[in-house]
């Protein structure tokens, strides 16, 4: 009960094996920074960049309530909002969740810790609508109730 | 261990209720508790669902989201506020 589902262990190996060398760039680049202390990437996270343009690079739009979410992912795991976007939108796990039919696309946490950052898209994947972060228990027990269907 | 870790979940919801924390505060404090400790190791599927829901939750609250982004699922903070109290009268038992 308490551990990963053998089908957890499959998405997430999945998930290693779907980065191309410039996610694995992404994500590496940003554990490093964070184990750095970030400094290359607080730029990115002050308030006059959020007004200008919300999440930099993010290869697509993002909702304003999303937008202070992601800047605290950002902070947190000091790293760009739109690498995270960028990364789970490109290369993250794609769980449809069937209570709200949104697609949420998760990729592992950036400071190694158990659990998943979760980037989530309108129905039509789209634009980013909100994000934040999930326990591994979280997305095992969707997983195992259904609400979460890997698409 | 569990029921310790369970009590500051539910202390942590208490005081937002009692309105002797903030919702920023209280949703920094939480998610850092159920989240970043990733203590739900030891919890139930029931508990999980339980506590997750009021991070999930919290996690879609802004402080006046325009309509567009209420039909996506986001609420204010009275709505959650109101969620919460309905969602906290019934807690799951400590297995």
């Amino acid at each position: 009960m308490c551990g990963p589902s053998q089908r957890h262990i499959e998405i997430e190996a999945q998930f290693q094996e779907d980065l191309t060398p410039r996610d694995r760039a992404v994500l590496g680049g940003a554990a490093v920074a964070a184990a750095a202390g970030g400094v290359a990437v607080m730029g990115a996270s002050t308030g006059a960049a959020i007004a200008a343009n919300p999440v930099g690079n993010a290869v697509l739009p993002v909702v304003a309530g999303a937008v202070p979410k992601l800047m605290t992912l950002a902070d947190k795991f000091q790293a760009r909002a739109g690498d995270i976007v960028n990364t789970a939108v490109t290369s993250g796990t794609r769980l449809l969740d069937t209570a709200s039919g949104n697609i949420n696309t998760i990729i592992p946490r950036l400071d190694g810790a158990s659990g998943w950052i979760r980037v989530t898209l309108d129905p039509t994947m789209s634009r980013v609508i909100s994000a934040g972060l999930q326990t591994a228990n979280q997305v095992k027990n969707g997983l195992a109730n259904g609400r979460f269907i890997p698409k | 261990m569990k029921h310790a870790y369970r009590k500051r979940l539910d202390e942590m919801v208490d005081q937002f209720l009692r309105g002797a924390r903030g919702f920023e505060e209280f949703q920094r404090a939480y998610s850092a508790c159920y989240a970043d400790e990733n203590a739900d190791r030891d919890f139930s599927a029931t508990e999980v669902e339980y506590y997750g829901a009021i991070h999930e939750k919290a996690e879609w609250t802004a402080s006046a989201p325009p309509p567009e982004e209420r039909e996506l699922g986001w609420m204010d903070v009275g709505d959650f506020t109101r969620w919460l109290r309905s969602h906290t009268t019934s807690p799951p038992p400590s297995v």
